[in-house]
């Protein structure tokens, strides 16, 4: 059976770890600053930025209200989270906490998506 | 563009710094369809909710796209053809903006509701409107006029009033006066990025990212009103379609990337960094010398001009 | 006379087969838009073992035929249609069944699962692309991941379509007409 399909192994084999590969290199290749900024967009307009390094250890909770619905979002010292969604999936749930410039969260139903932004240069704001 | 408003419904958030013992009281509201981050830094008496409310009430006489029960607002003057009595904010604010439609030499103008909800939903559509209803709506504005009497205001002509290039300054020039008379001086209010209020932080300079650049500035006491084609566009064939429109020739091409001005005028600020977008580096550097403005001036993310007093740190 | 009626016995099964296969892949499709695998964009693909077995058992046309109906009707069931979602769907679709006919025609070293992981691959490579266009880069840091994801739904459908087409109902529809004349 293996003779039969050698070139679907070798290839599906190649196709895995160039993937693991890339998956080790980019989620390694971050900031995880201490000084975070979560710009929450619709992806043509910010629609808030909150300063993450301001924030204390106790998590508040900030109302979002995107396309169709509305986002519950969860606010910590340089985290962030959505705790509540009405999208369908939640994908944007599972995501969970995010402290890190290389991940975003996003929920493509509502239109809403969160990208950390690293501010450790300590600017007060960026224009 | 039809922006969406966020609801924000926690609480005041404090913060003490462990060694120095400082303070941040922090709060983001949602007026005029964009958010405003307030900072007080170790400020023991700012009353945070009066402020609130002062914004939110300008926010509801400046609303050109609903009407609030019991109030006389802009909507209510762009539905009317007759004089309406408001508010005192509302008719030193519509003022205002007439007095900077003469100074600017109209390149500022309130009467460009129309216009500006036309390319609001290009945006929206990433579509290029219909030139004839442009040619017909500027031509309503260059026909129409706003007379003024004893608390009431109206339009002649067809045109609307929209006050989104003027608002957010005016109000934060308000609030600027308010901290002042009330003392308060270490703060820092930014309203959408497009408008801000520097005091001091704690006696120091607050330090200033400019977007894409990776380089910034420091200031304090000062305002600072910024425009980009970054936000509110669309992109068509490379050309980029903003928010900001020319009341002469209803085009939504930007001379400029970003503008940056500063002066201790909010307001003015808010409605430079809209009219620079409109003029030549030439215009900008004669009416910045004129006025006592600091002007940094962005073009294919490279900064074209700066102000000599102006230090950027990388 | 036996000839005509039996190649119209024959066309009208391959109809009958090729609208039931339409029929599954749509329920398939409106099934596991309910199912989610927690990364924003990766789905289990099950429809798709039909596209890769009207591509084998029939040809592109059909397969196409089928793949174009599926997200057409199921974007009207699910109210998505012309919506960012359709066109990361529609993209998607069309560039996977183009790369599998590639890798078919190009590759015959290539087994049916082979063929469905590449398809696989760039069915997500269209969905990025059509989102990186609306939304910016937001979802092309997922890309690796959802990559590695689409290659583990790749290998599994093809190796369910492989199984299904071993059906008798599935053979010899691209068998040459002459065969059929020589018999009688």
């Amino acid at each position: 059976m293996f003779k039969k399909y050698k070139a679907d192994i070798i290839l599906i084999c190649s196709l895995i770890i160039v993937g693991l590969l890339s998956c080790i290199i980019y989620f390694n290749f971050y900031n995880s600053s201490n000084h975070l900024v979560a710009n929450i967009t619709d992806s043509n307009n910010t629609l808030t930025q909150i300063d993450l390094s301001i924030e204390s250890d106790a998590e508040r909770e900030i109302e979002v209200i995107g396309l169709h619905n509305d986002l519950k979002v969860g606010v910590k010292h340089n985290s962030i989270r959505v705790i509540y969604s009405s999208c369908p999936h939640q994908d944007c749930v599972k995501i969970g906490s995010v402290s890190t410039t290389n991940k975003p969260i996003v929920c493509l139903y509502n239109k809403v998506y969160i990208v950390l932004i690293d501010n450790s240069g300590g600017n007060d704001i960026n224009i | 563009m039809h922006l969406k408003k966020i609801k924000f419904i926690s609480l005041l958030f404090i913060l003490v710094l462990s060694s120095c013992g400082d303070s941040v009281v922090s709060k983001t509201i949602y007026p005029f369809s964009t958010y405003l981050t307030m900072n007080f830094y170790n400020e023991n008496n700012v009353d945070i909710d009066y402020i609130e409310d002062l914004i939110n009430e300008y926010d509801k006489l400046a609303d050109p796209y609903n009407s609030y029960e019991g109030i006389n607002n802009v909507y209510t003057i762009n539905n009317s053809s007759d004089f309406i009595e408001v508010d005192t904010k509302l008719y030193d604010l519509i003022k205002y903006s007439e007095d900077m439609r003469i100074k600017t030499s109209g390149y500022f103008n309130p009467l460009i509701g129309n216009l500006s909800l036309t390319w609001k939903n290009a945006i929206e559509n990433k579509a290029l409107p219909n030139e004839e209803i442009i040619s017909q709506e500027l031509e309503e504005i260059s026909n129409s006029s706003l007379e003024f009497s004893d608390g009431k205001i109206k339009i002649n002509g067809e045109a609307n009033i929209d006050l989104g290039a003027i608002t957010k300054g005016y109000v934060l020039n308000v609030l600027k006066d308010y901290l002042k008379e009330n003392n308060i001086s270490k703060y820092l209010i930014n309203g959408g990025n497009s408008s801000i209020i520097l005091g001091n932080k704690n006696g120091g300079d607050f330090k200033i990212g400019i977007n894409n650049l990776s380089m910034g500035f420091k200031a304090k006491e000062i305002s600072i009103g910024t425009s980009s084609v970054d936000e509110q566009n669309f992109t068509l064939d490379n050309i980029i379609y903003s928010h900001i429109i020319n009341p002469f020739t209803g085009s939504a091409i930007s001379k400029h990337e970003t503008i940056i001005v500063m002066n201790d005028n909010a307001a003015l600020m808010d409605v430079y960094s809209t009219v620079f977008m409109m003029l030549d580096l030439e215009d900008i550097k004669s009416i910045c010398a004129d006025n006592d403005f600091k002007v940094i001036v962005i073009d294919n993310k490279q900064i074209t001009y700066k102000d000599s007093e102006i230090e950027l740190y990388v | 006379m036996i000839l005509i009626f039996n190649m119209r016995r024959t066309i009208i099964k391959k109809i009958s087969l090729i609208s039931l296969l339409a029929a599954l892949a749509i329920v398939l499709s409106i099934a596991e838009s309910f199912i989610s695998l927690g990364i924003p964009g990766v789905k289990l693909g099950l429809a798709n073992v039909v596209i890769i077995i009207a591509l084998y058992a029939f040809n592109f046309w059909y397969a196409l035929g089928i793949s174009i109906l599926r997200v057409f009707v199921t974007s009207l069931c699910l109210g998505t249609i012309f919506q960012m979602g359709f066109f990361m769907s529609l993209t998607g679709s069309i560039l996977s069944l183009l790369i599998m006919l590639l890798f078919k025609k190009v590759f015959p070293k290539f087994s049916v699962v082979g063929v469905s992981t590449v398809g696989s691959i760039f069915h997500v490579t269209g969905q990025i692309i059509i989102a990186t266009i609306y939304m910016g880069n937001l979802m092309f840091y997922y890309y690796p991941l959802i990559f590695v994801c689409s290659i583990v739904t790749g290998v599994l459908t093809g190796i369910i379509a492989l199984n299904v087409m071993k059906l008798s109902i599935f053979k010899n529809w691209n068998a040459p007409k002459h065969k059929e004349i020589s018999k009688n």
